[in-house]
């Protein structure tokens, strides 16, 4: 199975142009890679596990992982953010065999058949251009509206999918794709940094496969590296899901100056 | 009134099932809101200092700041104004 993990900062559809030209061409290059891995393996479907931006999530209602279940999803208009407004082909076979495999494991997830995916999921999606061919089934981790699910919980979350993609399959090429992240603010003070200690802890333990290390990172760790952090959730369940392998870094740009963010793009799977 | 009752508010007003009326006739929604009167007076003055020192959730404050014509610049200005320690004497 061909994984990767990839920032979603909408200042990369929004204002390419504001970064350094290297930084945008890094950051191209590496979807182009993951792109390519994802098409030589014959992915046919994604497993996107992902974070949304109140388009679902709200304090009435805030589930800690959802996965969507309908034949398809719709997109939230984003168009400041340069995204296409499209709907995305769902798979709700599988999905469905992931909710019910994960309430036989001991989780349990919300489903929708509406789940609305922003920019979080569209963005990736769109850089990566993988065409409509390929069914997208989110995972969308609560990463805004406290109390979040853990890291340990999502490591476990991460174990479960591959187990029950493993072995409920179904005769498709299912990838793994992991948005967000890693460290930066929305809406808060510090908009304009990043934390590059945060980051690099992070990575190395990500890089080497310490899902110890990285499970003993803090929701005050976190919260003090940007509130938009909290999306290294959804790093943790791709990780932990393609154990024991590990990943090889196909961007790492520290700090994007204009883009406020760094940029770090991940991918598991044959060199 | 509670931070999530405000933000669950923010949110109503700028992506929920408030959004229609709150674009057609902001006081009287406004108005009906079971938030506190210091809350609602904020509210009426798009007074972005006032909502973030209430504990609005940023990402419902910047999007309310937005649907209602707010730039971006003078929002992260009043926040951080707002975030900064106050001096004394």
């Amino acid at each position: 199975m061909i994984a990767a993990a990839t920032i979603h900062a909408p200042y990369l559809t929004a204002w390419p142009e504001r970064a350094p030209e290297e930084h945008q061409r890094a950051t191209l290059d590496g979807f182009a890679a993951m792109r390519q891995a994802f098409e030589a393996a014959g992915t046919d479907t994604l497993v996107v596990v992902t974070s949304e931006h109140i388009v679902n999530l709200e304090p009435r209602l805030a589930a800690p992982f959802i996965i969507g279940v309908g034949a398809d999803h719709p997109v939230f208009p984003e168009r400041h953010f340069n995204l296409p407004v499209d709907t995305y082909r769902g798979d709700a076979p599988l999905a469905t065999a992931l909710v019910e495999g994960l309430y036989r494991d001991g989780f349990e997830p919300a489903h929708s058949t509406e789940l609305t995916l922003d920019h979080g999921t569209v963005l990736p999606l769109h850089l990566l251009g993988l065409g409509s061919s390929v069914a997208v089934v989110p995972i969308v981790v609560n990463s805004i509206f406290p109390p979040l699910p853990t890291l340990a919980r999502c490591r476990a979350l991460g174990e479960a999918l591959a187990r029950l993609l493993a072995a409920e399959g179904r005769g498709r090429r299912i990838g793994l794709l992991a948005t967000g992240g890693i460290s930066h603010t929305v809406g808060a003070p510090g908009v304009q940094e990043n934390d590059l200690a945060f980051d690099e802890r992070f990575l190395a333990a990500i890089d080497e496969g310490d899902l110890d290390c990285v499970c003993a990172i803090t929701d005050a760790d976190m919260d003090a590296a940007g509130n938009g952090t909290h999306e290294v959730r959804n790093w943790v369940v791709v990780a932990a899901a393609m154990q024991p392998h590990r990943p090889r870094p196909l961007s790492r740009i520290a700090f994007a100056p204009g883009w406020n963010t760094g940029v770090h793009q991940l991918l598991w799977g044959p060199a | 009134m509670s931070a999530a009752a405000l933000t669950q508010f923010l949110v109503d007003v700028t992506r929920g099932r408030l959004a229609r009326d709150f674009a057609e006739r902001p006081d009287a929604v406004i108005a009906e809101a079971r938030l506190s009167e210091t809350e609602r007076q904020a509210l009426r003055d798009r007074d972005l200092a006032a909502l973030w020192r209430s504990g609005a959730h940023p990402m419902a404050l910047l999007y309310f700041n937005r649907a209602c014509g707010g730039d971006n610049d003078r929002y992260y200005r009043c926040i951080s104004e707002a975030s900064a320690p106050s001096s004394i004497g």
